[in-house]
């Protein structure tokens, strides 16, 4: 291909860097902790002299501060309720996100914040659950927690109990903790339904529990993968996977699988609060459905992979199709690099090349033999050329057509060695003035024929 | 193997000869005529008063001369029975008493004068070695056997016969019976073209008419039906089989002057069977067709099309590889954009773009068009600044799904994409953390390249 046409040059317009680069994420998944503050009227009402509500946004603050130097990747979120209207005005739908997780909050800046807020109306539980929904952005797909502070029960006839199914069944990935702030035991069950219920009497009991919870939902939850080879050894790596949410399909992580630096296992994070599935990309694709992950814990995921790769004998710049099916005579792929591929072993690995005629081989037993090799047929070049137009054909040994040939343009085609037949018969010609003609194909040899 | 004319016409198989010919269009050419005449004892008998032997000599005698001064023909003359008697019961008497060759009546003549009538009837034999009598095989050689009996050395002559006959179609020969009785009639009626006298002048008559009939033209002409059209359909190449399936000819279907379906001559058989080499090719074994006449043989052929195409035209368009396929064989591999002639029916189709696509059951109507088209590629290029693994991804609703795996010893590569979004997952060879892998995403257009740097 020595001359492009200019013409044609200007007229492929190329696209340069139509992309954009990231590295597959920072280490840690994002956390996001969001509190529900309860600012109803109740919240007036002190212990040892100190109202309940300064207890609360002194504690928080304090915790929240901590929390942000020793942890990473951690957001907090503050959504009040009952705050805006005094009870009298009896309003059910008195709730507001304060503090967004986008905010990066400095501790003084929060308490001077929530200093601010006055806490009056009433007791919306159920409503400020609700909205709870579009706080979390679904698209993050951050570990997220509620820790849900209130001193006493619903008082706008909402039902938190069916708010909370509500959220799972809507997907909204949380996991909730309620601190009740003296709430009679009896009480329990009202609140229990909606998450993990601890209670607590003074300042310090709730700042442990909330720092026990935070401790406890902010624990690293780590997974190492590992790809047993034929010996059930973890040697295999280099292969890429993937890992997709089960049940909306949206790809969390893609990685090409690697050791760490002395040859050990790489270590993943990964959000405890999703159910995955792991696709390991050999061809076909090797999926492991429904991988729950033990929330805090190191979580080895094993993969017993038995595969092979078909060795190319005759490498060269050039691309060879190489088309891969299964069992079922199935298509699974089609390879341009065919040696690089992790090939499943299968029942029946069988590959077809589409040479002239089609070569196929059937199972090659990938993984055990020494070289598993496709025998590549051996090929020449015939040039046909045809005086006048007409119609032409080529068939092989025992007359099963291969195809129909040009007899405008000069053909060329490469052939596997052998004999060919081919008939030709000009426009106008009787149907008995059909010639026929018969070739050897040669290794090495390049065929010319003039019809 | 320089440049130059290399015409390649060598044949692997006998029947070559007869395809390599030029076809016999008209009636010209010279008749070869081989007379193989029954001298065994029973030709002793009387018909009229007059000895068999005597009227079959006689007439056999006119007839050649007929033959010669108004035919041209060349004649040859086989005679059986004739050189050991009865008693003797040999089986192999027979023997070709005057080869075929131009100009023969007198020695025909010559030869009936001396010879007697005496033994056995090995007719089948006799026919085994009349094969080799013409020396080439001619749509133009014709057995005349004058029998008045029965095969005496053969169980089942019929059996024999059909097995000379696989080698050599066109020695089927014309069977002139005196005064054939019903036993023995199942016997030669199988021979051959069979035709009975029962009186001097009847066998006279039935030389005449026999050789007649032999010399009118087998032909048959195949009209490719296809729904509603009403010319046939053509340009299709088709194989001409025997009735055992073996190749006789090699022929273009093709419309003569009026769109009609040119006639096509074969040697004097009443089986052929057809292989059209359509996609999927068609066979029909056991055609029977009229000898020395014409037949019009109609076959169904329901012709659809299927047309490969893009659905826009846009420059730098490479085109994807395609397999069509029935019942797990391949049909047809070919190219897009391609129009492929095919018969009506449900095929499956494999295309082999980047992401690959797979057509189940794509329905191709006769007479109709059935379209299938694919956007038009775009062209990525990648290049590395360092060694690694790099692999394909395209969108596939919710999430990316690897398409292609780029050779990890390239420095450069480049692959036609359908248009869509992407990205390279890619990490260094050396990396040490599966967090060394690396994004990168971009879009490809149809008709466009991207690149890639990484």
């Amino acid at each position: 291909m020595k001359r492009i046409g200019w013409g044609l040059l200007l007229a492929m317009f190329i696209q340069v860097h139509a992309g954009y680069s990231q590295a597959s994420e920072r280490k840690l998944y994002k956390r996001k902790v969001l509190f529900i503050l309860d600012g109803s009227g109740s919240m007036k009402e002190t212990w040892r002299g100190e109202r309940k509500w300064d207890i609360a946004i002194e504690t928080l603050s304090e915790l929240m501060d901590s929390f942000y130097h020793t942890e990473d990747n951690l957001y907090f979120g503050i959504r009040v309720l009952g705050h805006q209207y005094p009870k009298a005005m009896n309003n059910c739908q008195d709730t507001k996100l304060e503090l967004d997780f986008k905010d990066d909050h400095q501790k003084n800046d929060v308490h001077q914040f929530l200093k601010k807020l006055t806490p009056q109306g009433n007791t919306c539980l159920a409503y400020a659950l609700q909205s709870t929904e579009n706080d979390f952005d679904k698209l993050d797909y951050s570990q997220n927690t509620i820790i849900l502070i209130t001193d006493g029960l619903e008082t706008c006839n909402g039902d938190p109990c069916a708010v909370s199914a509500w959220l799972k069944e809507k997907n909204i990935v949380v996991s909730p903790y309620i601190i009740g702030l003296g709430i009679d035991k009896s009480k329990k069950p009202l609140l229990d339904c909606i998450g993990h219920f601890v209670d607590v009497k003074n300042k310090e009991e709730i700042y442990r529990a909330v720092e026990k919870i935070l401790k406890k939902t902010l624990r690293k939850t780590t997974a190492e993968v590992n790809l047993l080879d034929r010996n059930n050894y973890p040697t295999v790596t280099n292969i890429p996977f993937s890992l997709i949410d089960s049940k909306s399909g949206k790809e969390l992580y893609h990685f090409v699988h690697s050791f760490n630096a002395n040859k050990g296992k790489d270590t993943l994070f990964l959000n405890p609060q999703y159910q995955y599935d792991l696709v390991l990309y050999t061809s076909p694709p090797l999926i492991l459905k429904n991988i729950l992950l033990q929330e805090g814990h190191h979580n080895v995921l094993t993969l017993k992979s038995l595969f092979g790769f078909l060795e190319d004998e005759i490498y060269t710049q050039r691309k060879i199709r190489m088309v891969y099916r299964d069992s079922c005579n199935e298509l699974v792929s089609h390879m341009m690099n065919f040696s690089q591929e992790a090939i499943l072993q299968n029942n029946t690995n069988n590959f077809e090349y589409f040479s002239v005629p089609v070569k196929t081989q059937n199972n090659i037993d990938i993984v055990s033999s020494e070289k598993a090799l496709f025998k590549f047929p051996v090929q020449s070049t015939l040039k046909i050329k045809c005086q006048s137009p007409g119609q032409a054909s080529i068939y092989d040994e025992r007359w099963n057509l291969i195809k129909e040939l040009n007899t405008i343009k000069p053909v060329n085609m490469d052939l596997t060695i052998g004999i060919y037949h081919i008939l030709y018969k000009k426009n106008g010609l009787h149907s008995q003035q059909t010639k026929e003609y018969t070739i050897e194909i040669k290794e090495n040899q390049i065929s010319e024929l003039i019809l | 193997m320089s440049k130059g004319l290399l015409v390649l016409l060598f044949c692997l198989n006998m029947n070559c000869v007869h395809a390599q010919s030029l076809p016999l269009l008209t009636d010209s050419g010279v008749y070869r005529v081989l007379f193989i005449l029954d001298a065994s004892y029973s030709m002793d008998r009387r018909w009229d008063n007059e000895r068999l032997w005597d009227i079959a000599t006689r007439t056999l005698k006119e007839f050649s001369v007929y033959l010669e001064r108004f035919h041209q023909a060349e004649m040859g003359l086989r005679v059986y029975g004739h050189q050991a008697p009865l008693s003797l019961n040999d089986c192999r008497d027979t023997k070709l008493e005057v080869p075929v060759r131009k100009n023969q009546s007198r020695a025909i003549i010559k030869k009936l004068d001396e010879i007697s009538f005496k033994g056995t009837t090995p007719i089948i034999y006799s026919l085994e070695k009349a094969v080799e009598d013409f020396g080439t095989k001619n749509p133009k050689n014709i057995i005349i056997l004058i029998t008045d009996g029965e095969e005496s050395c053969v169980d089942d002559p019929c059996v024999a016969v059909k097995k000379i006959l696989e080698h050599n179609i066109y020695v089927k020969p014309i069977v002139i019976g005196m005064n054939i009785n019903d036993l023995e009639f199942n016997q030669l009626n199988c021979l051959g073209h069979f035709y009975n006298s029962f009186n001097p002048g009847q066998l006279k008559e039935n030389l005449y008419k026999a050789f007649d009939e032999v010399r009118g033209k087998t032909t048959f002409s195949i009209f490719l039906k296809n729904k509603n059209k009403q010319i046939s359909e053509t340009n299709v190449p088709i194989t001409i089989m025997d009735q055992s399936n073996r190749p006789l000819e090699h022929v273009y279907h093709s419309l003569g002057n009026n769109q009609v379906p040119d006639s096509i001559f074969i040697a004097p058989i009443d089986t052929i069977s057809l292989k059209i080499h359509s996609i999927p090719p068609v066979f029909i074994p056991k055609v029977a067709i009229k000898e020395h006449k014409h037949t019009d043989i109609s076959i169904d052929y329901p012709l659809g099309t299927l047309i490969f195409q893009f659905d826009t035209i846009t420059l730098g368009q490479i085109g994807a590889p395609f397999t069509i396929r029935q019942n797990n064989s391949i049909l047809y591999h070919g190219n897009f954009p391609d129009t492929i002639s095919i018969l009506a029916g449900v095929y499956d189709v494999e295309i082999y773009s980047l992401p690959q696509k797979i057509y189940k059951r794509v329905l191709v109507e006769a007479n109709k068009d059935r379209h299938l088209f694919i956007k038009p590629n775009g062209m990525l290029h990648v290049n590395k600044n360092f060694d690694c693994y790099a692999y394909i991804y395209k969108k596939v609703g919710q999430h990316m799904e690897k398409i292609y795996t780029l050779d990890k010893d390239k420095k450069f590569e480049r692959t036609a994409l359908d248009p869509g979004e992407y990205m390279i997952l890619y990490r260094s060879t050396k990396a040490i953390s599966m967090y060394a892998t690396k994004e990168f995403h971009f879009e490809i257009r149809s008709g466009q390249t991207t690149n890639v740097e990484l």
